[in-house]
């Protein structure tokens, strides 16, 4: 935690998250949402299945569209919606998804989904799909990337729908950092892994973190969320439930009672 | 795919070929004009063993133009996963708007606008006229704009639903073309074409059939030199970064959308980049057979080449090649425009492939094992041989081709015995047998036993097993 920036750069808000609404049709998946990100933060959102926590990610990286609410980025306006009423012929200020790509806001999605049969080399250069004038750069990062996994260094030119799941999360990863976020939003990154391979990808999560990235991480095992994390955001029925520093919520015994299972 | 002529030979010289006693003969639609070859082809070409240069030089060229046709398809439904099942829209539009666009448009009798200029060029002794290639590569890139149109409202659509819609395209526009605008794109008929693409080189003494064999010649070389340009275009288009992006698109969209790659862009792009090279097929197409016509739209133009690429191998340009090639060559060779008049089985024949490969090879033949690719490539190659002799009153046969005594017996209405027969052509006895190249490669010791049947006479080519 030490080897952390910290003081002035820990102050900028980096992400800002307001009055969010999304429905899909006459279902209200988040209803006005608001929360914010400061820069080198590790922030787990948790909640139980259904409770809108995907679509908060998909709402930032604009593949949902928006009933209400902004999203800005270092003040850059990301996605918003003004007029509900017009929102289909006026696209107001938001941005294309490859556009918030581009700003750093990077989204490491749902079930991995990895390019099954293309190589891990493959998977990896699309993931600095937006860096594409810098070949030599992106070989580079590359390294860096393979240096947090060592494991995959090995089988670069094989499918990658041919590794086995906690593999093909670890990929689904260095495919994000690939494309060097500001901000790294992880959406289940332990969906249908073993408990130790868990606990290894959530140790890789923490060393990204500590090399600067702020993370924004969706998880429904609320312990490994709640111990990996600094603050937390639990989200119910589409609003935010409570928020605080993991350590208190890690003491609150509604959270122990209904997320982890302790009586 | 490894393709490697030493590769080739190894192979041959491990199934220890033996040519013996015969002439061998490759196919190739100026071999009756080869020096050592010519009398004994001419004399097969005479009695119907073997089709004569002129049909297997359309052959060719028709193989030719469904190559760029059919690996237009592949780069958009193999590689971008877009399925289009009516890629022959573009086709059909590419041909008759070439049509339009060089011999002029008239409505009634008011000329909407004139036609182009003929401009005569001569390159490497093939005089031909620039106009209709212009023609041609000008239609094309207004058909690309209006795929840039149609695809941008089109590709909203996703999976089976752009299916659909790809499907019913090309048969709104087959009545479009022969029912409503019937005035100036001539209906049932078509538009006949006027001003050839190959003419009559000035000062040239031939006439007749020396000069259309000469004029089939030299469309065949520009055909060929139009296939392979195209070709290779899309090849290094889909070697390239943007085939990979295509390929991450076709595997996943919304992880292709969460890489920064913007997915509608590239689906259009793709979409405007097909229908450019199957308009210039059309348009290609459109000059082979003189004339353009509603059948250009039909959906079998569509389903013929999506079957070829799925036997190639879908998504690698490669198999869209040689699938198509090899495939159209052979079925066109033996059954279609050679002898037998066999369109009504060719759909029967197709769909046996395909329920075949889908079973047993769903990635295709390119990605087959490589004995199994081996085997059916050699075979084919080997079909395409034949051996006769010529003994003065009678011609011995041999060769893996069925098409004479089909014909001779389907074209009687009787049936026949396929595997040998004894008939005579215009008062010349032709002794015939289908053993040899494909049996002796594949069942050497049947092929031995055939061999000694017939009293010492060898097959044309097979295996020698040396007597252990």
């Amino acid at each position: 935690m030490s080897s952390r920036p910290t003081s002035v750069w820990r102050q900028i808000t980096l992400l800002r998250v307001n009055d969010l609404s999304v429905h899909y049709g006459r279902a209200i998946a988040l209803a006005s949402v608001t929360l914010e990100i400061k820069s080198g933060e590790f922030i787990a959102v948790i909640g139980p299945n259904g409770a809108g926590k995907s679509t908060l990610l998909r709402a930032i990286s604009g593949l949902v569209e928006l009933e209400r609410g902004t999203i800005t980025y270092n003040d850059e306006i990301l996605v918003e919606t003004t007029n509900s009423r017009y929102r289909k012929i006026r696209k107001d200020r938001s941005l294309m998804p490859n556009e918030i790509v581009q700003r750093g806001v990077i989204h490491c999605p749902e079930r991995r989904r990895l390019f099954p049969k293309l190589t891990l080399e493959e998977n990896l250069m699309l993931g600095a799909y937006v860096y594409k004038e810098e070949t030599e750069e992106n070989y580079k990062r590359m390294e860096e990337v393979l240096r947090l996994f060592p494991a995959l260094r090995e089988r670069m030119h094989e499918e990658a729908g041919n590794f086995s799941g906690g593999q093909q999360q670890m990929i689904a990863i260095a495919r994000s950092l690939m494309g060097r976020p500001k901000i790294l939003m992880l959406d289940e990154p332990s969906m249908g892994l073993a408990p130790t391979i868990r606990i290894e990808i959530m140790e890789k999560i923490k060393e990204i973190s500590q090399q600067g990235t702020t993370i924004l991480l969706i998880e429904q095992d609320a312990m490994l969320a709640l111990k990996a994390a600094e603050r937390a955001y639990i989200l119910e029925d589409g609003t935010i439930d409570r928020e605080g520093r993991c350590s208190d919520l890690l003491n609150n015994e509604y959270i122990l009672e209904t997320y982890i299972g302790l009586t | 795919m490894k393709l490697d002529w030493e590769y080739y030979w190894d192979e041959v010289k491990k199934r220890k070929f033996f040519i013996f006693g015969f002439f061998l003969v490759v196919l190739l639609p100026t071999m009756d004009t080869w020096i050592f070859l010519g009398p004994s082809v001419r004399t097969a070409q005479s009695v119907g063993i073997m089709p004569d240069s002129v049909t297997t030089s359309i052959i060719i060229q028709k193989a030719a133009i469904l190559v760029i046709f059919a690996v237009s398809w592949d780069l958009l439904s193999g590689y971008s996963g877009q399925i289009s099942f009516g890629h022959a829209l573009f086709l059909g539009m590419g041909g008759y708007l070439a049509v339009m666009i060089r011999e002029g448009l008239m409505i009634g009798d008011q000329e909407v606008f004139p036609g182009m200029e003929e401009q005569l060029v001569d390159i490497g002794g093939i005089y031909f006229d620039l106009s209709v290639i212009e023609a041609i590569i000008l239609a094309s890139a207004l058909i690309a704009v209006f795929a840039l149109v149609t695809g941008t409202i089109i590709l909203r659509l996703k999976g089976p639903y752009f299916a659909l819609v790809t499907l019913v395209l090309p048969l709104i526009a087959q009545i479009l073309v022969t029912k409503i605008w019937g005035d100036f794109t001539g209906g049932d008929g078509g538009l006949q074409i006027t001003s050839q693409l190959i003419q009559k080189p000035p000062g040239s003494t031939l006439e007749g059939l020396d000069l259309f064999k000469l004029q089939i010649e030299q469309m065949t070389t520009v055909i060929l030199t139009f296939a392979i340009v195209c070709v290779a275009i899309m090849y290094l288009l889909a070697r390239s970064r943007y085939g990979l992006v295509l390929k991450a698109i076709r595997e996943d969209e919304q992880a292709a959308s969460s890489s920064g790659i913007n997915v509608s862009l590239y689906k259009v792009s793709v979409f405007v980049i097909s229908s450019f090279f199957a308009s210039v097929a059309g348009g290609l197409l459109a000059q082979v057979f003189g004339s353009s016509t509603s059948a250009l739209f039909e959906s079998e133009r569509s389903f013929e080449i999506i079957i070829f690429s799925i036997l190639g191998g879908i998504g690698t340009i490669l198999g869209a090649i040689i699938g198509t090639f090899v495939l159209f060559f052979a079925l066109s060779y033996y059954i279609k425009d050679g002898f037998v008049d066999l369109q009504t089985i060719e759909v029967l024949i197709f769909g046996l492939l395909l329920i075949i490969i889908i079973r047993y090879q769903p990635r295709g033949l390119i990605n087959a094992d490589p004995q199994l690719r081996n085997s059916l490539f050699f075979g084919v190659i080997f079909s395409f041989l034949m051996a006769f002799y010529d003994t003065g009153n009678m011609i011995i046969a041999s060769t893996w081709n069925p098409a004479p005594i089909l014909q001779k017996y389907l074209g009687q209405g009787e049936r026949g015995f396929f595997g040998m027969d004894l008939f005579k052509v215009q008062g010349r006895m032709v002794l015939y047998f289908i053993v040899g190249t494909v049996i002796g490669y594949y069942g050497p010791e049947l092929a031995q036993k055939i061999r000694l049947r017939l009293w010492g006479v060898w097959p044309s080519l097979g295996t020698f097993d040396p007597p252990k």
